[in-house]
């Protein structure tokens, strides 16, 4: 036996080092700590047992491990950070004193700092760095909006607004849209790359909103977009590899030199590359091969395999959705993500030029087919074209198939926008809106539906010819040729084998049979899990049919509703709150006071 | 001297009068009358002029006229145009102000004081004849080398200096392929390495012979804090034009959450409410005096008392020989029992195999359970957010339009939240950072308290208090 071992010489104490602490020994200020620990991924953890890791200190401190405070130590960066302290020493010393030479001096070797290392130490593959990117996105893009008299540095700013916009260039070039979702926050995007999905939310084009220092602290979230715009910077070069693109984005057909001194004209190239509205300059034409989804002799993997082969196919039909689709964008109406959103459906779009440079066709142009208008009523219509409102584009998009235009007309009482990224459990209760956008995400085609849609096939023909319609006669010859087999002619001798009718009803009995063999299967160990289980689906199933009759009920008094009095009302009780008993009513009075 | 003002007036134009008729009377023959009876403006006027010619050199008359003027001999139109003159060059073009024309040093004068102790200036510094003879030389060309050599070294330096590179790569340009084959290497010293290369050999090799050591990230670092998603999926009943079902979930959330709230404060103030009475002045003097005093009047008595109940200790008597004998055998002999009892308990254990083995299932299934247990709660807590330093995390406010709120178009959309503030509570929930109260230092300067003079009452010695002072000492 050795010497006996004293308190906190062991195990989890050793573990842990404290914020105070982790400062002495980097001999760093509390900012350059917390941006350091930004850069590099360091985060505070919570101890097991905070008594042990404290040693005895029972007040809550901010912990980090001992090992990440070591490895920190070793940062390059380190340095980076006492050089600027010593340059902003020097500057404040020859600011003071007025000596503007030696100011102009520092300047110039002003000591600068690359996170390239930090992005490659972090993700060391592409894919971690994919991982990792719906933050990123969505604090650039929050960030490429703020007002240049923020206390954040202009120039992030407007790599922000550039980084942004290559990526956004990069999902229309790439098709990459799957998802979109407005909420009263912002839109979300949900963008498929290299079959990640990554979700991003970029918040309305309206007024900046300042925050208090209470709500956020701006030097924290600083810190993080500067690495962010690293990371953003080396993740769009490879995607632009990736599908062929130069990068840093040309457009075609304008010239601009590299080293031109020319502000304004650098200025007015990069707000024609903001516009979104040409594709980009590629580096190798190269030719597009379709994708086939390999196929695997599996017996139980067959109806995966053809959901698989399903989803692939309505994720083809939403690349080419607006394919041959003129819009023209109304003032009113939020330029870019209608923009993005069509673009990357591959439909075409303009918009007055008075708005924003790079509009391509004006109004008057008759070969215009949709007209994106978001205002009660419009003077001058012309005949040739559709007028819908915005939310038709990103219904659509959910829906993965062109909607009918009939109740996205201007001044119409649009359906409800609904939420695409809603997954639900068995038993729930499913608003028929959503069944439908399920069934037609699937890949299915409901038979009411099919018809509007054929209508709207002939009037867009009358316009141009679209490919849509080539894809509805498919599958419509498909159908015939299936029901043939079935009416051969009875003339011949040797007569076809006729096809057994299956038993439906005596294999369901005997499923449900089995079922309830499996069930008693089931050891005591599991079963109240189980019934627990079954229990909550009931209730769920129940919940949902309760659900179901009321809102038959709702839609029959609003029928009558709509029969007595005008659309307009109409809109107003869909929208007033229905007291689902008494005491929801009052609830919902004592919101309003609130 | 108790007069009226009028009286007063009087009294001073009496004194006037008076002073009027004495004439001063001067004596002639002494040497300081002179100074008052003669005139000597004019000689004082000259000297002023020559002391002013000497302080600004030799008077105008006396200078050579070369410099004084100029021959003008170039054309007006060689000169180049001037364009308008900025604020900054006006300035400059007056050149300095009049009035700061008493602070330059614009005499002429030599300093009188021949040894006075002052800075020389560096043409005056050193031996004034090893000074000759190096002017000498310059003046025949020649000039030592160190100077060349440092001339040249400048010369150098600057063509430097303006040859240097700016930094290679600015943090705005992003040229290379980081996952590529560029970044895969790493610059060690001043050697490329490729990534893939460093086993563990090589890392070693390198902090042997360059003391340089590449250290990997800890592992640790890489593991996921938490298992949330960094954007959240948004409830259906946020969106800017919902199903009635959903939207009707979501307000009802949210009308949870603050009635919750409500009742908290409700509660703390009902808790609160008896703490927070006003109380008098007075009474809190008294609540004072009282907390202060407390113990201080009562406290010798009882401690008379404790004195007097203490019982007097007797010393222990030391064992004798024979008890501590008989002591160490009855221990020896208790030892002896518990051996043998334990003995034939591990021989009866025999008999109770099967329980044992029962035991030993019995705690096995357990631990089991209770490893299930940890790992399920460990797979819980990376759904919540930690408790990372003094403050719990507070979860943002629902955001939900209103049912008049929603208008069911785009143009109308009335807008909630802040997606900065979403994106700071994001990182505080999946403990990247430590929630924390914003701290401001409030500089809190310490009152100074005047009395206004013509307020307080004058101190010192009062003129009627004199004699009061004075008799005592008499």
């Amino acid at each position: 036996m050795g010497p006996m071992k004293k308190k906190y010489e062991a195990g989890e104490a050793t573990k842990y080092i404290t914020r105070a602490q982790a400062l002495k020994k980097l001999q760093l200020n509390l900012k350059d700590f917390r941006r350091l620990c930004i850069l590099k991924g360091v985060y505070p953890r919570e101890p097991n047992n905070r008594k042990k890791a404290q040693k005895g200190k029972l007040d809550k401190k901010t912990l980090y491990y001992v090992k990440d405070i070591r490895f920190l130590s070793h940062e390059p960066l380190i340095w980076k950070f006492r050089d600027f302290k010593v340059f902003m020493r020097k500057m404040k010393t020859a600011m003071e004193k007025g000596d503007k030479e030696t100011v102009a001096r520092l300047k110039e070797n002003k000591p600068s700092m690359k996170l390239d290392h930090l992005v490659k130490e972090r993700y060391p593959t592409f894919m971690d760095a994919l991982n990792d990117l719906d933050d990123c996105l969505t604090l650039c893009f929050f960030y490429s909006t703020l007002p240049r008299d923020t206390k954040v540095p202009a120039n992030l700013i407007s790599l922000c607004r550039r980084l942004t916009v290559e990526f956004l260039h990069y999902v229309i070039a790439a098709k990459a849209l799957r998802k979109v979702f407005i909420s009263v926050k912002g839109i979300y995007y949900q963008v498929e790359i290299k079959g990640q999905p990554v979700t991003m939310l970029i918040n309305h084009q309206r007024g900046f909103k300042p925050t208090s220092a209470s709500d956020v602290d701006y030097r924290i979230m600083t810190n993080f977009v500067d690495f962010y715009t690293s990371m953003l910077g080396f993740i769009n070069f490879r995607l632009y590899h990736s599908i062929n693109l130069q990068y840093p984005p040309k457009l075609p057909g304008i010239t601009v030199k590299e080293d031109a001194t020319d502000e304004d004209a650098v200025e007015e190239y990069n707000e024609l590359v903001a516009a979104l509205n040409s594709s980009l300059v590629t580096n190798v034409p190269q030719a597009e091969e379709e994708i086939q989804i390999d196929e695997f002799p599996s017996a139980e993997g067959a109806e995966k395999l053809e959901e698989a082969k399903r989803e692939a196919e309505a994720i083809e039909r939403l690349k080419s959705l607006f394919k041959g689709l003129k819009f023209f964008i109304s003032r009113e109406v939020p330029r870019e993500s209608v923009v993005f959103v069509i673009r990357s459906c591959d439909g075409e779009v303009s918009w007055d030029p008075s708005i924003f440079a790079g509009a391509t066709y004006d109004e008057t142009d008759e070969s215009i087919t949709h007209q994106i208008v978001d205002r009660p009523s419009v003077d001058k219509q012309y005949l040739s074209r559709y007028y819908i409102q915005p939310q038709w584009l990103f219904d659509c998009i959910n829906f993965r198939r062109l909607l009918p235009v009939e109740d996205y007309f201007i001044g119409a009482n649009l359906p409800p926008h609904i939420s695409p990224f809603v997954t639900e459990r068995l038993g729930d209760y499913i608003p028929p809106e959503r069944q439908m956008l399920l069934a037609l995400q699937r890949g299915e085609t409901l038979p009411a539906e099919q018809e509007e849609e054929e209508e709207e096939e002939e009037d867009e023909s009358e316009d141009d010819s679209s490919d849509e319609e080539e894809e509805e006669g498919k599958v419509e010859k498909k159908e015939p040729t299936k029901s043939q087999v079935v009416k051969e002619k009875k003339g011949m001798k040797v007569m076809r084998g006729r096809v057994e009718m299956p038993d439906v009803k005596g294999m369901e009995e005997e499923d449900k049979e089995h079922y309830k063999f499996r069930e008693l299967m089931i050891r005591n160990k599991d079963k109240r899990l189980y019934r627990s289980m079954m229990k909550n689906r009931r209730n769920r199933e129940r919940e949902a049919k309760r659900l179901e009759n009321k809102r038959k009920q709702h839609e029959k008094e609003e029928k009558s509703l709509k029969k007595s009095t005008s659309s307009g009302k109409a809109l107003t009780a869909k929208w007033s709150i229905q007291p689902l008993s008494a005491t929801s009513d009052t609830q919902t009075k004592k919101m309003k006071m609130m | 001297m108790a007069t009226s003002t009028l009286g007063a007036a009087w009294l001073v134009d009496e004194s006037d009068k008076l002073n009027k008729k004495k004439p001063k009377r001067i004596v002639k023959h002494k040497k300081k009358a002179w100074r008052v009876t003669s005139n000597v403006e004019d000689v004082e006027r000259f000297l002023e002029s020559k002391r002013l010619d000497e302080r600004l050199g030799a008077p105008l008359e006396d200078r050579p006229s070369d410099s004084l003027f100029v021959v003008d001999t170039k054309t007006e139109a060689d000169k180049p145009v001037k364009s308008e003159p900025t604020k900054k060059r006006k300035i400059k073009e007056i050149g300095p102000l009049r009035c700061y024309a008493i602070l330059t040093p614009n005499s002429a004068v030599t300093d009188p004081l021949k040894k006075r102790n002052r800075v020389r200036r560096p043409e005056e510094r050193g031996d004034p004849l090893l000074r000759k003879i190096m002017e000498e030389r310059r003046a025949n060309g020649k000039i030592p080398t160190r100077f060349l050599q440092s001339m040249k070294h400048h010369q150098e330096n600057v063509e430097a200096l303006a040859k240097k590179k700016k930094p290679e790569r600015l943090r705005t340009t992003f040229d290379f392929d980081l996952w590529g084959d560029a970044g895969d290497s790493l610059m060690i010293g001043d050697k490329k390495v490729s990534a893939l290369d460093l086993s563990d050999e090589l890392k070693t090799y390198t902090m042997e012979k360059m003391g340089k050591r590449i250290y990997s990230r800890p592992p640790t670092m890489f593991k996921k804090t938490t298992g949330l998603k960094p954007v959240e999926y948004p409830h259906p009943g946020t969106s800017y034009n919902p199903t009635y079902q959903d939207h009707q979930a979501l307000l009802k959330e949210a009308y949870n959450l603050e009635t919750k709230e409500m009742k908290e404060e409700v509660r703390t103030r009902r808790r609160l409410g008896p703490m927070l009475k006003k109380i008098p002045v007075q009474r809190k003097e008294e609540d004072w005096w009282s907390e202060m005093t407390q113990g201080l009047g009562d406290d010798e008595e009882p401690a008379k008392e404790e004195e007097e109940e203490v019982p007097c200790v007797r010393p222990t008597k030391p064992k004798t020989r024979k008890q501590k004998i008989r002591a160490k055998a009855l221990k020896w002999q208790d030892m002896r029992r518990k051996k043998l009892k334990e003995a034939k308990k591990r021989l009866l254990e025999f008999d109770r195999l099967r329980s044992i083995r029962r035991e030993i299932r019995k705690s096995e299934e357990l631990t089991a359970k209770r490893i299930e247990i940890r790992k399920k709660e460990k797979e819980a807590k990376m759904f919540k957010p930690a408790m990372l330093g003094r403050h719990k995390y507070v979860p943002p406010p629902i955001e939900v339009n209103l049912s008049e709120e929603i208008t069911g178009t785009l143009r109308g959309l009335k807008t909630e939240g802040h997606v900065l503030i979403d994106r700071y509570k994001s990182m505080q929930r999946r403990n990247i950072i430590e929630p924390r109260i914003r701290q401001t230092v409030v500089f809190k300067y310490k009152h100074k308290v005047f009395t206004k003079r013509s307020h307080s009452e004058p101190k010192g010695l009062k003129v009627g208090n004199r004699d009061k002072d004075k008799t005592p000492v008499q």
